[in-house]
């Protein structure tokens, strides 16, 4: 199987010397994300990534390791809002770990899942459900700022 | 009390139903009926708002007219342009003829409120058709309790200029865009 069918609906990202270039192998109708010149932070990604492919149905993993030959590496937008995120939010220590997960929502827009992975907890307290909820809002602020993607919180306990 | 509070009453009593082993029924509906709660809280001041008080049914037609999915357009399209604002940009969704009558930035108890719309609208797409997930009782707590404070935040702008256009929208957006 060739790397473009293995991939088939899937962004390629390149990275050249000055930045990286998306390759899109479908078409699939649905915007690209955009990304402000000016984030409301210290990162720049437009100076890194720029977009020239459509979103991919499902999840959206970068992971380009057999791409047509160019010097590869890989960069997962995920990781990518992940490390944002987690460089301008401070969690509340109920949340042992974060989740990512890029698609598309029930309108079909594009979209991001932001889990939060807490302790099972039957009686949350309000100050509990309140530190969430103070984390969640900055997290929406932070995505809406860097990514056309719509923002949204998921709880998940273990 | 009105519809939406009785709503948002049965959405707290559903998420803190069975204290030791939630029923993911109870808190799938508590998730679902928070999202409806916040639902008729809009389309109940935006028909009042947007109708006279004669005849009395006509506001109630008027309240049938609201959709769902055009509501959550209008909500992600105010946040974006209010973001985009704050960066003094301009974003698309919102047409020239609104845009000039908002007030940017937006006040954050309207932002709440439409992020809350949209979470919440997405939350119960989830509770009520993707059976591949399990509902916790910390997630619908937290669902019930964001559309408890949109409630609030609702309370402290709905007579505001902006809300007044954001309710307009919430109706006409899709003619004014023609």
């Amino acid at each position: 199987m060739k790397a473009a069918d293995e991939n088939f609906g899937q962004p390629r990202f390149h990275i050249h010397q000055k930045g990286g270039r998306l390759i899109h192998v479908n078409d699939n109708q649905v915007p690209p994300p955009t990304i402000p010149q000016e984030a409301n932070n210290v990162l720049d990604i437009s100076a890194k990534v720029e977009y020239t492919g459509s979103l991919p149905l499902s999840m959206i993993d970068y992971d380009v390791s057999q791409t047509q030959g160019s010097p590869v590496a890989s960069i997962d937008e995920a990781e990518l809002l992940h490390d944002i995120v987690c460089e301008h939010v401070r969690f509340p220590e109920d949340v042992r770990r974060l989740e990512f997960r890029l698609g598309e929502d029930s309108t079909g827009a594009p979209a991001v899942w932001i889990v939060f992975v807490a302790h099972d907890d039957l009686k949350p307290s309000k100050s509990k459900i309140a530190s969430l909820q103070r984390a969640a809002d900055e997290v929406r602020s932070i995505v809406h700022s860097v990514s056309d993607r719509w923002p949204y919180i998921e709880i998940a306990t273990e | 009390l009105a519809l939406h509070h009785d709503l948002l009453e049965q959405a707290e009593h559903l998420a803190a139903r069975e204290p030791k082993k939630p029923k993911q029924a109870s808190l799938r509906r508590a998730v679902s009926t928070a999202y409806y709660a916040l639902f008729h809280l809009l389309i109940a001041d935006g028909a009042r708002l947007l109708s006279p008080t004669q005849p009395t049914g006509l506001s109630l037609l008027i309240r049938s007219a609201f959709g769902h999915v055009e509501m959550r357009n209008v909500c992600k399209h105010f946040v974006q342009a209010n973001v985009a604002a704050v960066h003094g940009k301009r974003s698309d969704g919102i047409s020239d003829g609104a845009r000039a009558l908002l007030a940017f930035p937006l006040e954050p108890a309207l932002v709440k409120v439409l992020e809350a719309f949209v979470e919440l609208q997405e939350a119960r797409h989830q509770a009520d058709y993707d059976l591949t997930k399990t509902l916790n009782r910390l997630a619908a707590e937290t669902y019930v309790t964001a559309a408890r404070e949109a409630f609030a935040s609702w309370q402290t702008i709905r007579r505001t200029s902006n809300t007044a256009v954001f309710v307009a929208a919430l109706l006409l957006q899709r003619q004014w865009r023609r």
